[in-house]
């Protein structure tokens, strides 16, 4: 079971680690930001995120067997501007990780076992990442293959079931009906909310890139896959503001829950948004223990100490888990802080990291002939 | 072998994850739960008055369990039933019905929609209703008898509904989305009358359909009567069967069951330049019965018909743009309606020659 990942199962990771941020952040944000044009969003993010994978895929084709990410940030930049560049990465991942911690502790609390303090979740998820973040990135992609179908088959049974709830004159409102058009200020948001899923996608895929085997990336079917997950979220976007409406969606503060809820399967069961909140779990759990165990590697680049050979790792990890423990705990008291940092701090740092911060990395690196 | 192992073990771990209690310090069985399956609100004063009603249990012998309790806001007014109920628990995650009473439903709606779109035990898409010439209250407490309440009652018009409309009434979820969205919701009316079976005590109450409640915002601004709702399905393209009863130019009265319609809407440029919405309504009927027996011509009924639908069907526009409440989905543009109806057939028996 060891051994370099191959690009489907790299894939299938991506896919199951965007499903979690895919439904808190989404369907509330767009159906907000562009009303019932909110699906067009998903799908207009395709060819921007296509051309940030394609300039990506350029770069990253330098990198040298079995480097990371990390790895590659020193290597581009060295002395201490690299170590400086590698630690608040490993930061970002950090913040991320105690981000995804406390989202998640809140999604079981909501649905689950109201009245529960995050605390108890937070550190049982850490434990458990911190745990799996020690097997490697090519372990984690494996556990990812496992519960991919689960949590596919669960997302599809949903859409399926749903579609009988679904009002069409929210979405394509009757001819002669009094329509806003979309508003290109609304539509962009929507798009950039998209992005930050796709770009999100594409660097988790860099992430995982260390265990893939050589020469194994397809570019085209990294697209095709990129414009599958697009065309999910359209999908999802879709029914959730034809179940709701796009103002009701944009109010819910996990509209795809709440369409779990309304659920009835052949007129015998129902309520089973427990058991789908509780499939949510090992998405954030797979996310963790990756952006952990890549942040222990950056602060380790940082730091200088060679991979794998001083005790660095297992105490950049632990310093790693700590900052994520500690953002967890203390960066959104209240649920009403929570929603704010996930639609502004968390979205705005990540489009930051991918679009500004990891391209300057790499092109200082090109430009100075090491890349 | 692994990943078998591994998928059992991600087996094991979502029954505790999704809140099963592995070890239950408090094991309650499910008979200890009351399960409430209807709710109504009524707002006195400063306070909202909560009524609950369980199914009754035929397989026990047991009627409906019939509660009802006051607070200033509704999680108050539950935990004032849960006190002074002798049930155990109290369980509204299969609350299959709200109802509001007609005084309070303009105030109280807003507060029971926010409760219901919050609320981590009930369902979104749970069908509202408001009772019109009374309290939710009355018709919770005391509709049916002591073998079966107003859950049953509820159960069955709902899927009267169903069976007739091809949907259930308009559900908070629906009504909430309206009402964030252009204001303007549509919200199944009920009365309570007596009911054709009498009981032991004299006469039972019964909850009979009465209709649409036009709500906008926190008001009522009118009400759809029942015999309005062939126009409304059919403005709206719904696919309802209604029954029709027709006067004839001669004096003669028919009555006609429609067949789900259809209904074409278009844009359409008007001699002025501007635009206006075009809607071509077509549909059939079937005759159910001639009063005082007789022949009935095809083309005759067929024009009545129309004539009919389209009285009907300008009616609910007019109301429409009267009230300013889009509850149509027409807009604001010049309507030009058209009707074309037919008498599909006559029943068993040949009016022709």
């Amino acid at each position: 079971m060891s051994g370099p990942i191959r690009q489907n199962q790299l894939t299938g990771a991506v896919w199951l680690m965007l499903l979690s941020p895919a439904l808190r952040l989404f369907p509330s944000v767009s159906a907000e930001a562009a009303g019932r044009w909110a699906p067009l969003c998903a799908l207009l993010s395709v060819l921007p995120a296509g051309l940030y994978l394609a300039l990506a895929r350029r770069v990253l084709k330098r990198r040298l067997r079995g480097e990371g990410v990390s790895e590659l940030v020193r290597r581009a930049l060295p002395g201490r501007r690299g170590r400086m560049a590698a630690l608040l990465l490993g930061l970002w991942l950090c913040v991320y990780a105690g981000f995804i911690l406390r989202s998640g502790a809140d999604r079981l609390i909501l649905a689950v076992y109201p009245e529960t303090p995050p605390v108890f979740f937070i550190v049982t998820m850490l434990l458990a990442a911190l745990f799996a973040a020690t097997a490697g990135e090519g372990g984690l992609v494996r556990a990812a293959m496992l519960l991919l179908a689960a949590a596919g088959l669960t997302l599809a049974v949903v859409l399926l079931f749903s579609l009988g709830s679904v009002q069409w004159d929210n979405l394509l409102p009757p001819p002669g009906a009094a329509v806003k058009p979309p508003e290109a200020a609304g539509l962009a948001r929507g798009v950039l909310a998209a992005l930050d899923l796709l770009l999100g996608g594409v660097f988790v895929g860099t992430l995982l890139l260390s265990e893939l085997e050589p020469g194994g990336f397809s570019p085209g079917r990294g697209f095709l896959s990129l414009s599958a997950f697009a065309l999910v979220l359209g999908l999802l976007s879709a029914e959730l503001i034809g179940c709701f409406g796009a103002a009701l969606t944009a109010r819910l503060a996990w509209p795809f829950f709440s369409l779990v809820r309304n659920l009835v399967f052949f007129r015998s069961i129902e309520r089973i948004e427990a058991l789908v909140v509780a499939l949510w779990v090992f998405p954030d759990f797979l996310i963790v223990a990756l952006f952990l165990r890549q942040g222990a590697r950056c602060v380790t680049a940082s730091l200088g100490a060679r991979w794998g050979t001083l005790r660095a790792f297992p105490a950049a990890l632990g310093l790693c888990a700590l900052a994520a423990l500690v953002f967890a705990l203390t960066a959104a008291p209240d649920g009403e802080t929570l929603q704010r940092l996930s639609r502004t701090l968390i979205p705005a740092g990540n489009l930051l990291v991918m679009l500004l911060f990891f391209p300057a990395i790499l092109g200082a690196g090109l430009r100075s002939g090491r890349l | 072998m692994r990943r078998f192992l591994s998928i059992i073990i991600i087996a094991a771990l979502l029954p505790g994850l999704a809140g099963c209690a592995l070890f239950p310090a408090k094991k309650q069985g499910v008979e200890q739960l009351l399960v409430v399956q209807a709710m109504g609100v009524d707002r006195e004063g400063p306070r909202l008055v909560l009524s609950m009603v369980s199914a009754a249990d035929s397989s026990r012998g047991e009627g409906p369990v019939r509660l009802s309790g006051s607070g200033p806001t509704l999680a108050q007014a539950q935990r004032d039933i849960a006190l002074r109920s002798t049930e155990e628990e109290l369980l509204c995650a299969h609350t299959g019905h709200i109802l509001l009473g007609e005084d309070s439903a303009g105030a109280a709606l807003g507060e029971v929609l926010d409760a219901v779109c919050r609320s981590r035990e009930l369902r979104m898409d749970v069908p509202l209703y408001i009772l019109r010439g009374g309290s939710a209250e009355l018709a919770l407490l005391h509709a049916g008898d002591e073998r079966i309440g107003a859950v049953e009652q509820l159960d069955a018009l709902s899927a009267a509904a169903m069976a007739r409309d091809g949907e259930k009434p308009p559900s908070a979820a629906r009504i909430a989305a309206a009402q964030a969205g252009d204001g303007c919701a549509l919200i199944a009316a009920l009365r309570c009358a007596e009911a054709a079976e009498q009981g032991e005590d004299g006469a039972v109450l019964t909850l009979l359909p009465d209709g649409r409640a036009i709500v906008r915002g926190g008001d009522i601004l009118g009400y759809l009567e029942q015999e309005d709702m062939l126009a409304l399905d059919l403005l709206r393209g719904a696919r309802g069967v209604h029954t029709l009863p027709l006067t004839l130019p001669d004096g003669q009265t028919v009555t006609v069951q429609t067949a789900p319609g259809s209904t074409r809407r278009r844009l359409l440029r008007t001699e002025a330049g501007s635009r206006a919405l075009g809607l071509e309504i077509s549909l059939s009927a079937s005759v159910l019965e001639i009063r005082g027996g007789g022949v009935a011509e095809d083309g005759a009924l067929g024009a009545a018909l129309e004539q009919e639908l389209l009285r009907r069907a300008l009616r609910l526009v007019r109301l429409q743009r009267s009230l300013g409440a889009d509850f149509l989905g027409l807009g604001d543009r010049p309507l030009h309606l058209t009707v074309s109806a037919r008498i599909s057939h006559t029943g068993d028996l040949r009016d022709a020659p």
